[in-house]
């Protein structure tokens, strides 16, 4: 293995493929900037150019693209308030209240760092997954992936602030809407008023740039101000790096946990973030701050959706099955390039296999890097007064939108849920658990379904089953003790 | 400094446009003798990119650019949605017949024409075949579950369980299989599953005893396991040879047919409805499984110019090195053997395709299909 590990290394470090690599990073960070272009559509561009490509040269240009897509969408999540792609809504939670209060250069700094770990973490969770994937692979059976679809969901009452009341209320109504479409088990379409647009549900793209952005660039446009309130680009990126460090853990239990949830095919790998926000919420202590400014609040997401990459990718390589979008492309890619995912990834291609790992890590801090340099010029965005810059990201916008299946209906519904999204804004009602309940839908109710279909009743006592229950209960007692501990304390505080 | 970052978003909008716009419609027409001399083939994809028909069709591109008549530059457009529903649909409402658009098609777009989907809106007797790829498909238990070919599934000695997505995609082909066979009620069928490739996670995991793959999914997913003794093969879908008979997988020619162990059970050819319907199905969903079409009235000389480009192109030493990875085991349908399936397409009746739909509205309550 570490012969194999060096010779894929001197593969990698051949001058043309770093040319390639760095080609593919660029595009990710463009892609990853651009509000509502996430990894899918940067796949789609660069197939084109794999043709006629070794594997090796291929996979870092692939590679190079997805590992970078999000470490360069905190850019307008941090600046703008607006998600950059679907994997990074959490980073807005206190990273804009950070760039509003003139301290966007050191929520960047947390952030690219806290990214550059994250994707390392994730490259090594896939190399030490090589020889194990597939009994991991085989531990995780219906029930399992139900109860961690439940753990995600028991998120929404954490996401929700101070009411968890309306976190719930929210996460129902996600789920309902996430229940448009095809139902999964029966051959059944629900609320689609007999419109094709509607058999595969609604995109998640077009979902969450309605309820996250468009709110946001109303909000600008009714100030007519710039983002930046204090009108001056305060705080430094070393200022960031130095927090990021100094939170360290979180750094790399949120990787962990991101490359863990990326590796299961059919949770989402897409709320990644909020769960790990969420998480950070229920069991980091002084969490008063978060949602105004909390520095921990921009490491936790963005150590984990860098991270996510790299267990998505073991069980599109090992096994053939994508658990995203972007590795459903990729997938693709391999086979143009001549490589068969698959139990020959451990064995004739495991080159193939390693030289992924390198490009994964390298890329992530190669592109890290290159956002920090970056981040000074691009933050200046948000110095600009909002009627001159809000036009062009809605069009950005309504492109990204539209690229989800280029019909009508994705303007449409980036519309209506853009003004639904603005309305829960003003009204106080979190967005984030809704966009969990909307992922979170499909994935349950296909498992429950699946774990009763074949189990009856006997699946609830599957020993998995009652861990992962013990630790969604786990997590939900600390997150209220946690919350009464930090109340007492401001009560303290305010008293003394 | 201000300018300099409009400058910037300028920039980035331009690369966004670029991005969006992935084609440009180019006005029809054609010349008398190379009907593609200075033209664009469009090649319009019912898929997201990608995909596995995308990514055949792309790996097409180049060779039809160079075997083509005329050197067309050939342009992929993906127009994704309702399951290759909605891309499909647009092929034969929207575009011109002109010969200059061309559609790619998987067995899932098929399935919902020969179910008689109402949302369908195209018929595929009515379309021209360029070039057919062919895929079969694999039964296969697991060794625990004593089961240790096709006839012992009259009666196992536990229970069967498959895993399958839906009674509406390709899983037909099974679900009359094991109808023609008698066993729809020795297996329990559970369906939900995402794809064939989280059926086959079931079965390696122990939640399923019987699954199936294509055959360029089961040699490079199932043979290893075959290999370990972790699976046993029972039987293929088969292929129809140009007389309209069931024959063996030309990918698994030792692997017993459905209609082999048929024949083993009940000691004669099996026939009725659900055999015709079957043979309809294995003939357009296993023996043109992705395939290249033009419209119906598409310019004769089109269609010959691409029919012959593309038998040439297939003959290419590249494109069949490249080819194994796409392809499997499989040669691709040109010439002769494309004339059989254009023949076998044409003489599916209406009274199967109409059998077919009622059959799965009565016994796995489908909605939705022609009454």
């Amino acid at each position: 293995m570490a012969a194999t590990a060096i010779e894929a290394l001197v593969t990698v470090l051949d001058p043309l493929r770093i040319m390639y690599m760095f080609f593919g990073i660029s595009v990710g960070i463009i892609i990853g900037f651009l509000p509502g272009l996430g990894g899918p559509v940067g796949m789609s561009i660069l197939l084109p150019f794999i043709f006629g490509m070794d594997p090796y040269t291929g996979m870092a240009l692939l590679i190079g693209m997805t590992a970078i897509v999000h470490t360069g969408d905190t850019f307008p999540s941090v600046l703008l308030g607006v998600p950059g792609s679907s994997g990074s809504q959490a980073t807005i939670m206190d990273g804009y209240p950070l760039a509003k209060k003139g301290e966007a250069a050191r929520a960047l700094g947390a952030a690219f760092f806290s990214s550059i770990i994250g994707g390392v973490i994730g490259a090594i969770v896939l190399f030490l997954a090589i020889p194990i994937g597939r009994p991991l692979m085989q531990a995780f059976g219906s029930p399992e992936l139900f109860m961690l679809s439940i753990l995600g969901l028991s998120m929404v009452g954490t996401l929700a602030g101070n009411s968890p009341v309306r976190g719930i209320l929210a996460g129902a109504i996600g789920m309902l809407l996430g229940t448009i479409g095809g139902a999964p088990g029966v051959a059944e379409y629900r609320y689609t008023f007999d419109w094709l647009y509607l058999t595969n549900g609604l995109p998640l793209a077009v979902f969450a740039l309605g309820l996250f952005a468009l709110p946001e660039m109303i909000d600008l446009l009714v100030k007519k101000q710039s983002i930046s309130s204090t009108g001056k680009l305060g705080g430094s990126q070393l200022q960031g790096v130095k927090d990021a460090i100094k939170n360290k853990w979180l750094i790399f239990r949120s990787g962990v946990m991101g490359a863990v949830i990326g590796f299961i095919p059919g949770l989402g790998g897409s709320v990644v973030d909020w769960i790990s926000y969420g998480t950070a919420k229920q069991t980091l202590k002084n969490t008063e701050n978060f949602g105004k400014g909390d520095i921990r609040g921009v490491i936790a997401p963005e150590g984990a959706n860098n991270a996510k990459e790299g267990g998505a990718l073991i069980p599109t390589l090992l096994f053939g099955i994508p658990g995203s979008g972007t590795t459903a492309i990729l997938l693709g890619g391999l086979i143009l390039l001549g490589v068969q995912a698959g139990p020959n990834m451990l064995e004739g291609d495991l080159p193939v296999t390693v030289s992924i790992v390198w490009t994964l890590a390298l890329a992530n801090i190669f592109g890290g890097i290159v956002c920090i340099l970056l981040a000074k010029q691009i933050s200046k965005i948000s110095m600009i007064q909002a009627d001159k810059l809000v036009p062009f990201l809605i069009i950005i916008m309504m492109m990204g939108a539209y690229q989800s299946t280029r019909h009508w209906g994705d303007l449409i519904f980036f519309i209506v849920l853009g003004l639904f999204g603005w309305a829960m804004k003003h009204l106080d009602w979190p967005r984030a658990p809704l966009l969990v309940g909307f992922v979170l839908a499909l994935p349950s109710e296909r498992y429950l379904h699946l774990s009763m279909s074949r189990y009856g009743f006997e699946w609830l006592f599957h020993p998995s089953v009652l861990a992962i229950g013990a630790v969604i209960i786990l997590l939900l007692a600390a997150g209220v003790y946690m919350r009464r501990i930090s109340n007492r304390e401001m009560q303290k505080g305010e008293k003394s | 400094m201000k300018r300099k970052t409009l400058l910037l978003l300028i920039g980035i909008i331009f690369a966004s446009i670029l991005a969006a716009c992935g084609n440009s419609d180019e006005a029809a027409g054609g010349g008398a003798d190379t009907f593609y001399e200075g033209e664009t083939l469009e090649i319009l994809i019912p898929f997201s990119a990608g995909g596995g028909t995308d990514s055949l069709f792309r790996y097409f591109q180049d060779y039809l650019n160079e075997y083509v008549d005329g050197n067309p530059s050939i342009q992929v457009e993906n127009v994704p949605g309702g399951g290759s529903v909605i891309g499909a649909n647009e092929y034969v409402d929207l575009r011109e017949p002109d010969g200059l658009t061309a559609l790619a098609t998987s067995a899932s777009t098929k399935i919902p024409f020969l179910i008689g989907q109402t949302e369908v809106t195209y018929d595929l007797r009515e379309l021209q075949p360029i070039v057919g790829m062919p895929n079969g498909v694999v039964l296969y238990t697991s060794p625990d579950s004593g089961v240790t070919n096709g006839a012992e599934l009259l009666d196992p000695p536990q229970e069967m369980v498959l895993g399958a997505t839906s009674p509406t995609g390709i899983d037909v082909m099974t679900l009359l299989a094991f109808e023609v066979l008698g066993i729809d009620d020795q297996v329990e069928i559970i369906f939900g599953y995402e794809g064939a490739g989280a059926s086959r996670q079931a079965f390696e995991q122990g939640e399923t005893n019987l699954d199936y793959q294509s055959g360029t999914s089961y040699q490079s997913n199932v043979q290893p396991l075959v290999d370990d003794g972790e699976a046993v093969p029972l039987f293929t879908y088969g292929f129809i040879n140009a007389e309209g008979e069931i024959v063996a997988d030309p990918a698994f020619p030792d692997i017993p047919t459905v209609k082999d162990v048929y024949v083993e059970v009940y000691g004669e050819e099996p026939s009725g409805e659900a055999w015709e319907a079957y043979k309809a199905f294995v003939g357009v969903a296993n023996g043109m499984h992705k395939t290249l079409w033009l419209h119906g009235d598409a310019p004769e000389s089109a269609v010959q110019a691409l029919r012959e480009g593309v038998e040439s192109a297939v003959a290419d030493e590249d494109f069949k090195k490249g080819a194994d990875e796409v392809l499997g085991n499989y040669d691709p349908l040109v010439g002769e053997d494309l004339e059989a399936s254009v023949d076998a397409l044409a003489s599916i009746e209406d009274e199967t395709l109409q059998w077919v739909s009622d059959f799965l509205r009565e016994e796995y309550n489908v909605e939705g299909l022609r009454e």
